[in-house]
């Protein structure tokens, strides 16, 4: 199987004007077809901003983007045919009903009333579709929005923050559907959030923006070899300050902040032998955490 | 690509739903109709015309001014910020961006919406105004004047115009409201330029290129174009800005930034100035200014709509007076004019009742429309002359008129003439710019003609503002001292370059030798006169001649020629400028047997003494002979008598008399008086009052005349002792309007031919004025025996040697030889008269028509008495031809003095250069013994002069006379 990239961005740069600080410098980017692509960076980053130049709000200084292998200007705006976003805030009109929302958005990618029922049905608001949206919960209005995306049976998927504000319940359904569109449709999803538990369960590649540049894009597998070159615990007990030095020895690395202490080794096992130490020592353990996930990987890589 | 549009459209239709903006225009549409209604089923007739009007276009220019003032751009800038804001509020254009739209589509498709907002505002009002209309009909309220045909064309145009017209507002409100988010920007802005716009109708300020002017013109001028376009150049204004605006707004909102409009992408740069080139270029083009250009003929014509036949329609030169008859036919009329038509203000009088007045000229095509309903009349005038015909049309008078009126009349402003000179200079500015920046609605203007001629009314308006204040002013505060800046120098005295006077002066010459009729009879020799008086004017080191000064040299010729009814005036002479214009002497002066009595007069009555019972006659003045005076003045070829009279009545108003014989005034006068022996002298300071002589039948002559008008015709006619019949004709009134006079005269004929022994007709100090009595009184008086009377002969003054009747002698009931109006037996009459007539002097037969006879017959009824008909040296023109008419028929006698007979048919002409008015006679008249009217008079069969009697005590000597004579002949 071929693969191709539906995105991507080639040593994209921009600044809103010459004089002010520079959002994305010299970024490279793919997101290959079918792939479920979690683009993280700190808030503030420029997460917005890219998905603005992916849909082309605004424009970069230099570099090219290409979507669907062809370059994305001369697309506008027939490409949204083939794009469902959901990008910033949803935008919504309050005085007309959620059904009569997607009317006009169904009018304009010139899909059926059968796809409105459709995507209704996905995010669960066809009982509610013809209240007006003014009368929704946040809830109501975030699963509209993604309904919004999803009409015209789209190739791409770009969202930002696409489970904001919505309930536990909510956050599992949504995942849930975008996975399913995934496997079903092989739709391309390209998810831009700061919610790392999320991002870890459904994405299938991971980009990260720090300070303009992009400091990882590859799989997840890859990040997750990464971090898996040593392990951290993170102990917070009582006088932590005194167990700091007994430690020393025994771990790669040991931190103190506050009264927990940061702990590096090489080996699952040796997390173990740690502990048994400490409770030799009689110190008073409150807490015991292990990070196997990206937290850790994700602050360090954002530096 | 259409239907990329199409959809957009669509799925913008869908964006409003529930938010009424369409039924937001039905309610603005219907708003100002309904009102309207309101107070018209209310009885309200405001703005109703009292001249006939079509109900539906009159109904719906009512209700435009509500509309196009304020309810229409009201409902731009609300529908215009009610669509952007569903995006603005809503995130929408963010939303957009992702969507498979176009911009342009997008853009594009909710300003539709706004026009189609506007559609149904513009097309709901003209329809229930309409429908409204139609069932003020049907419920009866019909106002009188009202015409009440639907007028398809003018609503269909009407709303075409609207929507036009509304595009530059809308396009603005529409611009604006996309780029500012905040709703209330763009509404601030609105209620802004509303506010604007509101201050310039209240202050009738006009500009082409602001977005709310154009709606208003649809109210100002509801038909719209005048020269058959469908929309007018502030629509097409409003078209090409809105273009321009649009084409700025969708760049701005597709790039986000303005100088985008002008970067080097996508040339971006070239576009912008493309655009703006082209755009600018057709903004220019539309407001440049037409003029009409000229004909290729002189054409008038036009129709009378209403449920009256007229007749005909005369078509009057209103400076001269000439006269030109129109025929009409299936109620239309034309007429092409061949000789050179002078521009100027002429009238159009249909059947003698109707008058419109038109300004038209040379190569000018004009159409007048007259619509007539009870009585009353409205007139359209279409064609090359609108501006200057709408020009005339309005109302000039400003609120800076009646200030300027007000510091002359009150004695307040007098010693502030820094303020009185500086609001004239305002309103003489004002008044310039108004006719130099008039356009119509086609953007037409006035051609220079009208506009040099308007100026110099302007100039005599406002010059006689300034001549009545200063006299007003110097009366009071004798020092006082006007300075005039600049811009009014030219309110001064007017004058002319001495150029422009010679040429003037060729142009009198002209006149003289082609149309004057008695001109051809004197042995003056005016040319010769004429040439020594531009040798006068070019060999004087003064660069310009006040246009007084000259009239009054043109004056002095002019009366030595003999024509009594010549003029030569200065129409813009104000006398007011003149300080001492109005100086008299302060006693009167009557002439009596060869010398002049210098009398005064008790106040308040009719009671003369001398002034020195020693010296009771006047010998000289200022050591002039008061001889020379007398025939230095215009009369002095009228017959003597005349001449006397006319002569010491102008002397006593000394200083005018200087005046116009261009010698200066002087401030006291030297006057000798004498008793025949010996003489004295005093010296003598002219005062304002009026203390000159009247004579009393002058004074009797002048309340009869009122009599005569106010129509209490008995006062007139008394029987005198014994048994004979007076009648008292102060004036030859015109029986239009008077037709009750033809009928008293001939009820008293018929009723003094039984119970009277003589008749008595009194004519003295009359005037003059039409012939018509004269015939009234020729059918009782011209006996069978001598019927047909031939009383008068007239030749025209023409190159062409006419022999046909020709209007302004058939007005005289002269008619040629020829004439349908003779039967053979006046042909055989004329025939025997001729063989006897000779006039007394002879004259170029090539200068004139054939001759012109007035012929009078017996009527049915005759008074036989014997006829005495009393005339003075005051008697005068028409008044003269009834003595003249009369004089030799066996019954009737001539009795008082000899008259100061003229017959002329007179013309006017403006002098090109200094608008002197030259009136001459354009025909000779004679009497039956072959001496002209004009220098000779009549004279009296009696004769019986004034007496010392009569002048000192007003007894009317002359008539107690007369009876006595009557009396003691044999009756």
């Amino acid at each position: 199987m071929i693969h191709t990239n539906i995105i991507d961005v080639q040593n994209l740069s921009f600044a809103y004007s010459k004089s002010s600080k520079i959002i994305l410098d010299d970024i490279s980017m793919k997101v290959p077809k079918g792939a479920i692509y979690g683009f993280l960076g700190a808030n503030g980053a420029g997460k917005s901003t890219t998905m603005q130049l992916l849909t082309g709000s605004i424009f970069g200084n230099s570099g090219t983007i290409h979507l669907f292998e062809k370059p994305l200007e001369p697309q506008l705006p027939s490409v949204f045919n083939k794009i469902g976003c959901l990008i910033d805030s949803p935008s919504l009109y309050y005085h007309l009903s959620g059904y009569d929302n997607l009317h006009y958005i169904a009018t304009l990618k010139k899909t059926t009333t059968d796809n409105i029922t459709e995507v209704l049905d996905l995010v669960g608001l066809s009982e509610s579709a013809h209240q007006k949206v003014k009368e929704y919960s946040l809830g109501m209005k975030q699963r509209l929005a993604v309904s919004m995306a999803l009409l015209g049976n789209p190739e791409l998927l770009l969202l930002d923050e696409p489970i904001n504000g919505l309930d536990p319940q909510g956050v599992i359904d949504i995942r849930n559907l975008l996975i399913k569109l995934n496997k079903e449709r092989g739709i391309t999803i390209f998810i831009s959030s700061h919610l790392l538990d999320e991002i870890e369960k459904i994405c299938t590649h991971i980009g990260i923006l720090n300070k303009g540049k992009l400091v990882f894009d590859d799989t997840i597998d890859v990040l997750k070899q990464k971090s898996g070159r040593s392990q951290k615990v993170m102990i917070t007990l009582k006088d932590a300050k005194q167990y700091v030095n007994p430690l020393k020895d025994s771990c790669n690395n040991i931190y103190l902040k506050g009264s927990t202490l940061s702990i590096e080794v090489d080996t699952k096992e040796a997390i173990d032998s740690i502990l048994l130490k400490l409770i030799e020592l009689g110190a008073h353990i409150v807490e015991v955490k292990t990070n196997e996930d990206l937290e850790d990987l994700f602050l360090n890589l954002s530096k | 690509m259409f239907t990329n549009f199409k959809i957009a459209f669509i799925a913008e239709h869908l964006k409003k739903k529930n938010t009424l903006i369409y039924t937001l225009g039905l309610f603005f549409g219907i708003l100002s109709p309904i009102i309207l209604f309101i107070s018209r089923l209310n009885g309200s007739t405001r703005f109703i015309p009292k001249e006939p009007h079509n109900m539906y276009i009159n109904y719906i220019q009512n209700a435009l001014e509500l509309f196009a003032y304020y309810i229409l751009p009201f409902l731009i800038i609300l529908a215009a910020s009610r669509i952007t804001q569903l995006d603005h509020k809503n995130q929408g254009w963010n939303l957009m961006e992702s969507l498979p739209v176009r911009k342009f589509n997008l853009y594009f498709s909710k300003f539709l919406i706004l026009l189609i907002t506007n559609t149904i505002a513009i097309v709901s009002f003209v329809l229930l105004s309409v429908c409204l209309v139609f069932i003020l009909i049907w419920l009866g309220k019909i106002p009188e004047m009202g015409l009440t045909g639907i007028p398809i064309l003018f609503c269909v145009n009407l709303i075409i115009r609207l929507l036009v017209a509304s595009l530059f507002l809308s396009a603005l409100q529409y611009v604006i409201s996309v780029l500012m988010s905040n709703f209330l920007g763009p509404i601030f802005i609105g209620i802004l330029g509303f506010a604007l716009n509101t201050y310039f109708n209240e202050s009738n300020i006009f500009l082409s290129w602001f977005p709310y002017t154009p709606i208003a013109m649809a109210h100002n001028f509801p038909s719209g174009s005048e020269v058959g376009n469908i929309l007018t150049y502030i629509d097409y204004m409003s078209l090409v800005a809105s273009i321009i605006i649009l084409y700025i707004g969708f760049y701005w909102f597709k790039t986000k930034r303005f100088a985008a409009l002008f970067s080097i992408k996508n040339n971006m740069l070239f576009k912008t100035l493309s655009a703006l080139i082209i755009f600018g270029a057709l903004f220019m083009f539309v407001q440049k200014t037409n003029q009409f250009s000229s004909h290729n003929r002189t054409v008038i014509q036009g129709k009378i709509i209403g449920n009256v036949t007229v007749e005909n329609v005369g078509f009057i030169n209103r400076t001269s007076r000439d006269t030109l008859f129109i025929p009409v036919e299936n109620n239309g009329f034309k007429i092409v004019i061949s000789d050179s038509l002078p521009s100027t203000n002429y009238r159009l009088v249909f059947d003698k009742k109707y008058k419109t007045d038109v300004f038209i000229g040379a190569n000018d095509s004009i159409e007048v429309d007259i619509a007539i309903k009870n009585n009353t009349h409205s007139a359209t005038i279409k064609g090359t002359r609108i501006p200057e015909n709408q020009f005339l049309g309005k109302n000039h008078i400003t609120n800076s008129d009646y200030y300027l009126q007000k510091m002359i009349e009150d004695s307040a402003y007098y010693k502030l003439p820094e303020t009185f000179v500086s609001k004239l200079e305002t309103n003489y500015s004002n008044s310039i710019k108004a006719i130099d920046d008039f356009r119509t609605i086609d953007n037409y203007k006035a051609k220079e003609d009208f506009i040099l001629q308007h100026k110099k009314q302007l100039v005599k308006k406002h010059r006689a503002y300034l001549n009545d204040y200063r006299a007003a002013a110097l009366e009071k505060y004798h020092d006082l001292k006007i300075e005039l800046p600049e811009r009014l120098q030219e309110l001064k005295e007017p004058k002319i370059t001495i150029a422009e006077a010679l040429e003037d002066l060729n142009e009198f010459e002209s006149i003289l030798d082609s149309k004057s009729s008695y001109s051809r009879l004197t042995d003056y020799d005016y040319k010769n006169a004429i040439k020594k008086l531009k040798e006068k004017l070019s060999n004087s080191d003064k660069q310009t001649i006040t246009t007084i000064v000259f009239a009054n040299e043109m004056a002095k010729i002019m009366a030595e020629i003999g024509d009594r009814h010549s003029s030569v005036q200065d129409r813009e002479f104000n006398s007011k400028e003149y300080k001492n214009y109005n100086l008299r002497l302060p006693f009167g002066i009557a002439p009596y047997d060869g010398k002049f009595l210098a009398l005064h007069n008790t106040p308040n009555t009719y009671n003369y003494k001398h002034l020195f019972k020693d010296y009771p006659y006047i010998k000289s003045i200022n050591g002039r002979s008061i001889d020379m005076y007398v025939n230095q003045y215009k009369a002095k070829k009228a017959p003597i008598a005349s001449k006397l009279a006319w002569g010491t009545a102008a002397i006593q108003n000394f200083a005018s008399f200087q005046f116009h014989n261009n010698e200066k005034p002087t401030d006291s006068v030297r006057v000798t008086f004498t008793n025949g022996k010996s003489d004295v002298e005093k010296n003598i300071q002219p005062i304002k009052e009026k203390v000159g002589f009247t004579s009393k039948s002058q004074i009797d002559n002048y309340y009869a005349g009122r009599f005569m008008k106010n129509k209490e015709f008995g006062q007139l006619i008394k029987v005198i002792d014994h048994n004979i019949g007076y009648i008292n004709i102060p004036s030859m009134l015109h029986y239009e309007p008077t037709q009750e006079l033809e009928t008293f005269i001939k009820t008293t004929l018929n009723d003094f031919s039984h119970n009277t022994k003589a008749l008595i007709i009194d004519v003295r100090n009359n005037p003059g004025g039409g012939r018509e009595i004269l015939q009234t009184f020729a059918d009782y008086i011209v006996p069978a025996k001598v019927s047909p009377w031939v009383a008068n002969v007239a030749y025209l003054r023409t190159d062409e040697r006419i022999n046909a009747d020709e209007p302004s002698m058939s007005g005289r009931f002269l008619y040629s030889y020829d004439s349908e109006e003779w039967s053979n037996e006046d042909r055989k009459a004329i025939d025997a008269f001729n063989s006897m007539f000779k006039t007394e002097k002879e004259f170029e037969a090539s200068k004139f028509s054939h001759p012109f006879y007035m012929v009078l017959r017996n009527g049915k009824t005759s008074y036989t008495k014997p006829v005495y008909i009393l005339a003075n040296e005051k008697s005068f023109s028409a008044a003269t031809v009834f003595t003249s008419a009369f004089k030799g028929l066996p019954n009737v006698k001539t009795v008082g003095v000899t008259t100061d007979g003229s017959s002329g048919n007179s013309k006017r002409f403006n002098l090109k250069n200094s608008n002197i008015r030259v009136k001459v006679s354009t025909m000779l008249s004679f009497q039956r013994n072959g001496k002209t009217l004009d220098g000779n008079g009549t004279e009296p069969d009696i004769y019986i002069p004034i007496d010392l009697e009569q002048i000192f005590t007003g007894k009317d000597t002359q008539l107690e006379k007369l009876v006595k004579i009557i009396n003691n002949s044999r009756i």
